[in-house]
């Protein structure tokens, strides 16, 4: 097994969290890498005060990183309020991926999930 | 017998490792490698010559300028130009650039068709779309067909169409994604016939960057209005290119850029300009040390000799299409086999394929782990991509230094995302 590729990474990529489409969502963002050619579309159910994202669904085609990266996020992100998420750090989703360092050309692929979650609509 | 050892070892680069193992570096399509030529050329000119050229009444600025115009009519006459044709741009981008607004903005208007492919690269793509947003000229695109080949009926069709409207058609040689080589000398003759029957001045425009790498290139006899090429895909340093012009035309055409070294007599409100045609189009201090390296390149390539280059190229893409199509999970893209058996395979350069269940990002950073660097994504080319139904693919490409062995390394990775992945 490769090291780029631990198994909690090949995991997630091969059963995503969260993945799906929502049908009544009460936002949705989407986001695109477009050198890579990976699109992401996130749905979300919000608080009364749209100020806690209460679930995440989420859509999208990219590399095993982007989308194991997404996989993370939406674990991370359910239940938090935005304030919050803002504060999820590269690192985090690094380790619950069981990477310890990203090379410049996958950093995007790793940000696109949380990246297209926290995009000002 | 092409003996690419031989050569690997003028590639000071080559003898190098990453992740520990040996490089072997398929991602010449996107820059080549250079010899030793190439930069001890660039260190002397910079050690011992360094000065701007023209107008300096000293020992090193007579240097330079002896080394800028002996570097342009060597890099002229490897393409079977004269050095009066040769204009010189940072790369192919800049070369459709030049064209787009030097020529297009003055020739064409919102009666005229722009001709444009859909195997080309966006650098042949959005300068013309550009232009047609100025001038509301009209946009046709030549498709390609199930094999990866232009679609010359289709063509043939879209010339008639256009009539006497066709302006412009702009083509790559050989395509970056596809590997496909355009019958260009082919369309050159389809579009004298076309500029006779309708009376029009048609221009055609060539993107020879990939082409330039792996084909002999007779810029005379191809009859094209406009061939672009970059030096550093052919063994040459970065940021520096050229767009031929057949004299008569380039005549006709109003400057590029505007400023130093392109004026005739300036005043304060107004500046008339050159007539000598290199001059007009070398706006501000030249990259001479670039123009000196990519002469060395030429010359390193000359020496081989281009039919040697290309013969060998086609050898590395035949092989890499039989040893992929062993393996059950890829599909390659564009021609793996001749229109007609008794032609030859039309496909140069590069190899790009598709894993079937992993993406082309994880393809290569596996690939990249067993020291083999290869290019993944769209490569430039979105329509073609969404045409194919695929959002990305990976792409190994060649370069005289590539060996049959590094294809085995190439496979030998590629039997690791198997293990990685499971598919």
């Amino acid at each position: 097994m490769s090291d780029l590729y631990p198994e909690e990474l090949l995991e997630m990529a091969r059963h995503p969290h969260h993945f799906g489409q929502m049908s009544d969502p009460d936002q949705v963002k989407t986001g695109l890498n477009a050198s890579c050619g990976d699109d992401m579309t996130v749905y979300l159910k919000l608080s009364a005060d749209r100020q806690q994202v209460v679930d995440i669904l989420w859509s999208g085609q990219g590399c095993a990183i982007s989308q194991a990266a997404m996989s993370v996020v939406a674990d991370l992100a359910i239940g938090k309020t935005w304030a919050e998420i803002e504060k999820i750090t590269q690192a985090e989703i690094l380790a619950e991926l069981g990477l310890s360092e990203i090379s410049p050309g996958r950093i995007k692929c790793l940000l696109l999930g949380i990246s297209t979650l926290t995009r000002e609509v | 017998m092409f003996n690419a050892e031989a050569y690997r070892r003028d590639f000071p680069i080559l003898s190098r490792q990453v992740h520990g193992q040996p490089l072997v570096y398929l991602d010449n399509a996107a820059t080549s490698q250079k010899p030793q030529a190439v930069i001890d050329a660039i260190v002397e000119y910079y050690t011992q010559h360094n000065a701007n050229v023209h107008r300096g009444v000293h020992q090193l600025s007579d240097e330079s300028t002896t080394a800028f115009h002996d570097s342009r009519r060597v890099i002229a006459e490897f393409f079977g130009a004269k050095p009066s044709e040769l204009v010189i741009v940072r790369n192919t981008t800049e070369a459709a650039n030049l064209v787009a607004r030097s020529w297009g903005e003055q020739a064409v208007t919102a009666d005229d068709v722009l001709l444009l492919s859909e195997m080309d690269h966006h650098s042949n793509l959005v300068p013309w779309q550009q232009l047609a947003a100025k001038t509301q000229a009209q946009i046709m695109v030549v498709p390609f067909t199930e094999t990866g080949r232009l679609d010359m009926g289709r063509l043939q069709q879209l010339l008639t169409e256009a009539g006497a409207r066709l302006k412009l058609v702009a083509l790559s040689h050989v395509s970056n994604a596809l590997g496909t080589v355009n019958p260009i000398a082919e369309i050159a003759e389809l579009l004298a016939d076309h500029r006779h029957q309708y009376q029009v001045s048609t221009r055609f425009f060539v993107d020879g960057a990939q082409a330039a790498p792996h084909l002999p290139i007779e810029f005379a006899k191809l009859g094209v209005d406009f061939y672009a090429v970059s030096a550093h895909k052919m063994l040459g340093p970065m940021g520096i290119g050229a767009v031929l012009i057949p004299e008569a035309l380039l005549a006709e055409l109003p400057p590029f850029l505007y400023g130093g070294g392109m004026i005739d007599v300036v005043t304060t409100h107004t500046a008339t300009f050159i007539d000598d045609l290199e001059e007009r189009f070398t706006a501000g201090t030249p990259d001479v040390a670039g123009l000196v390296g990519w002469a060395a390149a030429c010359q390193y390539l000359a020496k081989i000799g281009m039919s040697q280059v290309a013969k060998y190229d086609v050898e590395l893409v035949e092989l890499t299409i039989q040893k992929l199509s062993q393996l059950p999970a890829i599909t390659i893209l564009g021609p793996t086999k001749p229109e007609k058996s008794d032609q030859e395979l039309g496909r140069v350069g590069s190899v790009s394929f598709v894993y079937k269940g992993v993406h082309s990002h994880d393809v290569s950073q596996i690939l990249d782990s067993v020291g083999v660097a290869v290019r993944s994504g769209h490569h430039c080319t979105m329509p073609l991509h969404v045409k194919l139904g695929v959002a990305a693919s990976t792409r190994a490409s060649f370069q005289l230094y590539t060996t049959p062995a590094e294809l085995d390394v190439l496979v030998t990775g590629l039997e690791k995302v198997k293990a990685t992945f499971g598919v």
